[in-house]
């Protein structure tokens, strides 16, 4: 007894250091399976409460921007309901009300503020004042007035955490929105402001300039969101595929209120889903 | 220790974190800058401290910070790290005709040169062990080294610049 109590004051930091690192190493190495743990990432109710404080002294350094691109988003969309309305106009003359179709009403947007926000890491997340009080769930997608953000990873009752379009471990299915072409879309960690876009076939036609979209291939996101714009686009004759790189619309250095996706049919959509695979 | 000494350590503590997590936690300038000037709390603390009780406090605070930033595991592992090291680093550097039984490390106690070798061996580990572990599945070395270049010899100066403005 006495000879284990001389042991374990010799030895006990020793012995606690490699049970510390020890716990440190599982956790990063199975770092996919705590990321929907909200109580370890900064949806964790204390966290997010700090961050949502800062986030109300500093949103008011980036007024000025966000100010901005809300303006130009409200034309955009007050010239998109002026078209509408035409067209409106237009069918219900040509129609006359014999025939009525509902509107697709499958996608509904939350709109949700960011508080938390990292692009100087291999691995960045986004922290948002909306939980699952509000309707929000893993899985979900999350775009802003610019384009796509990310997707939700985990949710607390009023937070949630977003893993961001600049993330080693994030995958996204765009296609061309000339050509149709598609291919999956991921980051290497290098530029915040690109990101690359890999598999598409080297008899595709892509150019540079090319718009790249959201294929919808997924429930995440809908067809036709805008992701980005082609500034190369090579064919190595070693490989059977394009080396694209893509300029992304968000800029995420100055994220302030994004939309969170709700797929109204996503239940009914995984059920199917899970008993296809059966 | 001390209940004075306590609460000024845990007063320190509160000031380095909120200053890490809120300052330089918003820091998007190039998408590379990273400093970790929190590690100035694991550094100064006092030289005679109960190294378990020195551990723990590592991993707490590392362990923080990965809640704050949503990097699992991976600033605890670090942050354990150094502290663990930083006892064999101290006996290394600090010269033997040192009569002080315990000290806080600073610049004031052991001299700019040492406490120079002393922070920056245990900065630049911890930004390599930080980059390499947040790089783990991932063929990214060159950038590990890159931001580790970068980003450690920020933080040394960070690290530098608290206590000259304690000094004066």
């Amino acid at each position: 007894m006495e000879q284990l109590l001389r042991f374990l004051t010799r030895y006990g930091a020793t012995f606690l250091f490699i049970l510390l690192e020890a716990l440190s190493f599982i956790v990063v190495v199975n770092q996919n399976s705590f990321q929907h743990a909200a109580f370890l990432s900064s949806s964790n109710q204390w966290a997010a409460t700090l961050l949502n404080a800062e986030s109300g002294v500093t949103s008011y350094f980036g007024l000025e921007g966000t100010n901005r691109s809300l303006a130009v988003e409200n034309t955009a969309l007050k010239n998109e309901v002026t078209q509408l309305r035409g067209q409106l106009e237009a069918k219900r003359d040509s129609v006359q009300g014999l025939m009525q179709i509902a509107p697709d009403q499958a996608y509904h947007y939350l709109m949700a503020k960011v508080i938390g926000n990292s692009i100087n890491r291999l691995q960045n997340y986004i922290t948002l004042n909306r939980g699952s009080l509000a309707g929000i769930r893993p899985e979900m997608g999350v775009v802003n007035d610019q384009g796509v953000v990310g997707i939700v990873t985990a949710v607390s009752p009023h937070f949630s955490v977003v893993m961001s379009l600049l993330n080693a471990k994030s995958q996204l299915s765009c296609k061309d929105k000339r050509t149709q072409d598609f291919g999956r879309l991921v980051w290497d960690g290098v530029d915040s402001r690109y990101a690359q876009w890999l598999e598409v076939p080297r008899h595709a036609d892509i150019h540079v300039g090319d718009t790249v979209i959201t294929s919808g291939f997924s429930a995440i996101f809908p067809e036709g969101i805008p992701v980005g714009v082609v500034t190369k686009a090579e064919r190595p004759l070693t490989s059977s595929y394009y080396d694209i790189d893509v300029k992304l619309f968000t800029d995420f250095s100055r994220l302030t209120y994004v939309n969170v996706i709700q797929y109204q049919n996503l239940e009914e959509l995984q059920t199917v889903q899970e008993e296809g695979q059966q | 220790m001390s209940g004075n000494l306590f609460l000024k350590y845990l007063l320190r503590f509160v000031i380095v974190m909120l200053i890490q997590v809120l300052l330089f936690g918003n820091i998007r300038f190039m998408g590379y800058v990273d400093p970790m000037f929190y590690i100035w709390f694991i550094l100064s603390l006092p030289s005679n401290m109960n190294r378990s009780l020195f551990l723990v406090i590592a991993f707490v605070t590392g362990w923080l910070l990965d809640i704050f930033f949503n990097t699992p595991g991976i600033f605890a592992f670090a942050t354990v790290l150094v502290a663990y090291l930083r006892a064999p680093l101290l006996t290394f550097v600090v010269s033997r005709d040192n009569t002080l039984s315990a000290y806080e490390p600073s610049i004031k106690t052991l001299g700019l040169s040492t406490y120079l070798k002393y922070a920056s061996l245990l900065i630049v580990l911890l930004h390599l062990t930080l980059f390499s572990l947040e790089a783990f599945t991932f063929s990214h070395y060159e950038l590990v080294l890159f931001k580790t270049a970068i980003n450690a010899p920020l933080t040394l100066l960070l690290v530098l610049s608290v206590q000259k403005s304690k000094a004066s």
